[in-house]
């Protein structure tokens, strides 16, 4: 008899269950709202759209799932919309997703292998009806956004990965990181009407994030080696394409906020990260704490809605688990939250 | 109709003989045998009989049908695959080769796809500190630790004995063993040589959202050669071992499979290199046991498709060990043993490439327990072991030295047939942190301390009368354990800054049971039925205000479970084999986009033997693997092959 009663108590233990999940959302109307592309994780396969509704509060998670009946692949990188259509680049699937941008439907997948290499695409930008994709395998990829299909390879240097546009020229950071330690430190300019590099420029080791100002200069920021060579930004002139200065934080983003920059930097003093206020005219850190940062677990991207002068930061919970949309006012003050899928970073957003 | 009794004869023989080795290897003879536990319960492992009809690719195979055990494979033969005991972790799990430590201190994990199953012929797994008490104190300490035996390195007096096996399969699936055997009253030698080849290029079904599509998985092809000779001599109660074996493999790396992106071009050579030896001991009151071993594992990793400044990736690593040491047990009186026993390992790491550290360790193990009778049915078993680590890498920051005591204490009853059987016990242990941890580039963190487990267990064991057909066995065990200091890679100022920190905490609580039962219906017709059971609810404690704060940890299944038919009619057999993993997680965070679906796979088995003149028998076999064609995964994106069939002959002589 007791060892029945020890059974079934251990049965009991055997069906109890995990925790409840969210239900399922499925949004008709697509406005007032976010396209919130999520990462997903190396080798899971499960990079993901989820689309914030402003109107509602609600999220539909697996929303290009929902609408193509298949995934996206593994580890999205960039998302931006050019016309009617939204590109997603999706960098260890090797493919770019063209969506139509009212219906979602694909419209083509343009597969980004070299033979037997895959190209690993990281980043998208556009310019006169052309988009460019940097490729991890040393190129710039020009498609023709009216026949879908790749024009051409510009050869610039090790791991391209983010590219900003200024006086008709395309700046490309050649961040050089899968190959660590001796990561590269160039930018390569690219001139648009011939698609050729014109030259390489020094910056610092390991660029990544570029941003044009409305003034006509490049930001780019060198992040460094992660260890003793510190992550600093610099400013390029594009006239000249000389690198005129240096910034002293520890900055490793860059978002446009109006004419101005959001910077996302690391104080070391205090080991977190901050959001400071960067004024693109005067050239100064006008503000090192814009705002505060409490709701926010892990950093991981920051973008300004102008259509509803809003900032949102993108909170990846660690990296393994399931992230959060931050929704501040324009002046830092926090609003509210939204459960989006894992490793949100880019967003797009909907009147 | 005499070729039919005859075979019988002999079939029954061979299992009786087979168990007699198993009953009787405690006797103080000039067998060579370490495993002196073994003898109080043939149902607690896996024997010859039950490894050959399973027919695994691989020692995975066999040590997944052991209770408390989460296999983590990435599919293929060959493919990584590594053992969890109780959810601790793969790192804190030793495994013992013929009384021989398998010593990695690189990453700290032994692939069980790399160790043939072909000539295994006894397998078994123990967590308590009662283990055998003349295998290497660096396994007697540990966590856990799953000790196997082969056919070429263990000697009792049978003379002069031979292997030959060859077998096909699906995938183009290869494989060969052949071994000789000789041991007599004054000498032992043996000699042994094996391969395995396949294509490994199988179909699986790839689900991508909504839709499917036929797949077939590439360059996951696998070679592998091993060979070996052992000799020593016997004399009076003492045997001396001299052996060396080599291993070679060649093996394409399939990867994850990706959504719309099948480039795979990776691969791995390795060379492993074991020269070990042994002195034993054993006699009325005394055991004693002198052994070293010295490993050499070349291995070399190469992605021509990586897209770094060189065009690919070509990089050795060389890790070295020497690992010599004393064990040994004395009666000092009716009611009173102790044990003892010290190890010393000295590893080091050579890597091509320069940026790596150079590290080399002296690990030190020293172990001093006793056992005592102290009623006529209890047992009282007290250890302590104490180990020192000192770390040195020539080529940076070295990891400071380590000094750890743990303790064993153990209740039980005394096995009696018939009655129960209860034992409680308690440890803990530790593991310490790999060379990859400790030094890989910018990830490693030489900060780290060692992983501790807390292992609190009660298990009872039960066998009833046995009848003239029919018997019984019966084992549960109910443990709680603790995890403390648990070594994981963290994002540390952003998602470039990786590094690997001592931050999660986690508790486990875990039940198995065993059932055993062979059933003789009748004069020929033989039934075997195993089954076993386990739960494992290993929950993430590390922070409160996590996502994934109590949720299961990834990749531990609740529920893992075996059942095992056999039906033996005179020389013909089938064997029904399944086993079963409930729904994981691919993270720690419980959420159904984590989950990794659960599955059933069963093999089928048949043989049938013939026995020839003068103890020679041929054995043909042939096995379904995956009956039921299950589709599964047991890590998220690497798909395990479908349903594939093999077919072995086996040449037996004595």
């Amino acid at each position: 008899m007791r060892l029945i009663k020890l059974v079934s108590c251990l049965c009991l233990l055997l069906f109890s269950c995990g925790k409840d999940n969210e239900p399922p959302v499925t949004i008709d109307t697509i406005s007032n709202g976010a396209l919130v592309l999520c990462e997903g994780l190396f080798q899971q396969n499960n990079s993901q759209l989820s689309f914030v509704s402003f109107e509602n509060n609600q999220v539909e998670n697996n929303f290009f799932l929902n609408r193509n009946n298949r995934q996206l692949g593994d580890t999205g990188n960039d998302l931006k919309r050019y016309g009617d259509k939204i590109y997603i680049v999706v960098n260890v699937s090797s493919t770019i997703e063209i969506l139509d941008a009212n219906s979602f439907a694909s419209i083509k997948q343009i597969s980004m292998m070299n033979g037997a290499t895959a190209k690993q695409p990281r980043s998208i930008a556009f310019h006169e009806g052309l988009a460019y994709v940097t490729c991890f395998d040393g190129y710039v990829d020009v498609i023709d956004t009216i026949s879908l299909t790749i024009n051409s390879r510009i050869q610039v240097g090790l791991n391209p990965e983010r590219m900003a546009i200024a006086n008709n020229k395309l700046y490309v950071t050649n961040s050089g990181g899968l190959n660590t330690p001796l990561m590269d430190s160039t930018v390569s300019i690219i001139d648009l009407n011939t698609q050729q590099e014109i030259e390489k420029i020094t910056v610092g080791m390991n660029p990544g994030t570029i941003k044009a100002d409305p003034y006509g200069d490049i930001y780019v920021v060198a992040r460094g080696n992660y260890s003793n060579v510190p992550s600093r930004m610099k400013k390029i002139n594009s006239q000249t394409d000389n690198v005129e200065e240096t910034f002293g934080a520890d900055i490793s983003g860059i978002s446009l906020f109006n004419n101005d920059f959001l910077i996302t930097y690391y104080d070391f003093a205090t080991a977190q990260n901050n959001v400071g206020l960067f004024n693109t005219n005067t050239e100064t850190i006008e503000l090192a704490e814009f705002m505060p940062l409490n709701e926010i677990q892990t950093l991981y991207g920051l973008s300004y809605n102008p259509i509803n002068n809003k900032i949102y930061i993108s909170d990846a919970m660690g990296y393994t688990n399931a992230g959060y949309i931050r929704e501040y006012d324009a002046q830092g003050n926090y609003i509210q939250s939204y459960h989006v899928g894992l490793n949100p970073s880019k967003i797009l957003f909907y009147e | 109709m005499r070729l039919v009794i005859i075979s019988c004869l002999w079939i029954g023989s061979h299992c009786i003989g087979q168990k007699n080795r198993i009953q009787e290897i405690n006797e103080v003879t000039i067998t060579y045998n370490l495993d002196t536990v073994k003898t109080q319960n043939e149902w607690e492992g896996i024997n010859a009989t039950q490894i050959e009809s399973l027919q695994a690719d691989d020692a995975a195979g066999l040590i997944r049908k052991l209770t408390s055990t989460s296999i983590k494979s990435y599919g293929g033969l060959g493919g990584l695959k590594t053992v969890s005991s109780r959810g601790l972790g793969a790192n804190h799990s030793k495994i013992v080769a013929d009384g021989f430590g398998i010593n990695n201190t690189q990453n700290g994990q032994v692939n069980l796809g790399q160790i043939h199953s072909d000539n295994i012929i006894y397998i078994r797994s123990n967590s308590d500190g009662n283990s055998q008490f003349l295998h290497p104190i660096s396994a007697q300490v540990a966590g856990s630790q799953f000790s196997l035996e082969t056919f070429e390195n263990n000697f009792g007096n049978e003379g002069l004995q031979f292997r030959l096996l060859a077998k096909q399969g699906s995938f183009n699936q290869k494989g060969s063993y052949g071994a000789m055997k000789f041991s007599s009253e004054k000498f032992l030698f043996s000699g042994h040589g094996s391969f395995r080849s396949a294509d490994g290029n199988y179909p699986f079904t790839l689900v991508n959202g909504n839709q499917t599509s036929e797949e077939t998985r590439s360059n996951n092809d696998y070679t592998d050669y091993h060979f070996g000779l052992t000799s020593g001599i016997k004399k009076g109660k003492s045997v001396i071992r001299l052996g060396y074996m080599q291993k070679e493999f060649d093996q394409g790396l399939p990867g994850a499979v990706i959504l719309y992106n099948n480039s795979a071009d990776e691969r791995m050579e390795n060379r492993d290199q074991n020269l070990f030896g042994d002195h034993v001991f054993k006699g009325n009151k005394t055991s004693l046991r002198s052994f070293i071993k010295i490993n050499e594992n070349h291995m070399n990793y190469t992605d021509p498709n990586y897209l770094g400044q060189n065009g690919g990736i070509d990089i050795s690593y060389r890790n070295r060990s020497i690992q010599a040491g004393i064990a040994g047990e004395n009666k000092l009186t009716e009611n009173l043993k102790i044990h003892f026993g010290a190890e010393e390992v000295i590893s080091d790491l050579l890597v091509s490439d320069t940026t790596f550290a150079r590290p080399l360790r002296y690990h030190n193990y020293a172990i001093l327990g006793l056992k005592y009778k102290f009623s006529k049915r209890f047992n009282l078993s007290l250890q302590l072991s104490e180990q020192f680590i000192k770390e040195n890498n020539s080529a940076g920051i070295s990891a400071e030295n380590k000094f750890k005591i743990n303790p064993y204490i153990e209740l039980s009853t005394k096995d009696e047939p018939q009655k129960f059987g209860h034992k409680i016990w308690y440890r803990s242990s530790f593991r310490m942190p790999t060379f990859n941890e400790l030094y890989y580039n910018n990830i490693g963190n030489v900060e780290l301390k060692p992983e501790e487990a807390h292992q609190l267990n009660y298990g009872w064991s039960y066998s009833p009368k046995k009848y003239r057909k029919f018997q019984l066995y019966l084992r549960n065990n109910i443990y709680l354990n603790y995890i403390n200091n648990k070594i994981v890679a963290i994002p540390t100022k952003n998602l470039f800054t990786w590094s690997m920190q001592n931050v999660q905490s986690a508790n486990i609580f875990g039940t198995d049971f065993k059932i055993g039962s062979k059933w003789n219906v009748y004069k020929y017709l033989k039934f075997d039925i195993d089954l076993n059971y386990s739960l494992q609810h290993a929950r993430d404690i590390s922070d409160p205000n996590s996502p994934s704060y109590k949720d299961q940890i990834a990749y531990i299944p609740v529920h893992t479970g075996n059942i095992d038919l056999s039906i033996n009619y005179k020389n013909l057999g089938i064997r029904f084999s399944n086993y079963t993993n409930s729904l994981r997680y691919a993270l720690n965070e419980n959420i159904s986009t984590n989950q990794v679906d659960g599955f059933w796979v069963s093999t089928l088995s048949t043989y049938y033997s013939v026995i020839l003149k003068n103890k020679n028998t041929l054995t043909f076999r042939f096995t379904i693997k995956n009956l039921f064609n299950a589709q599964y995964a047991v890590i998220r994106s690497f798909v395990m092959p479908e349903r594939n069939y093999l077919i072995v002959l086996k040449y037996a002589f004595n």
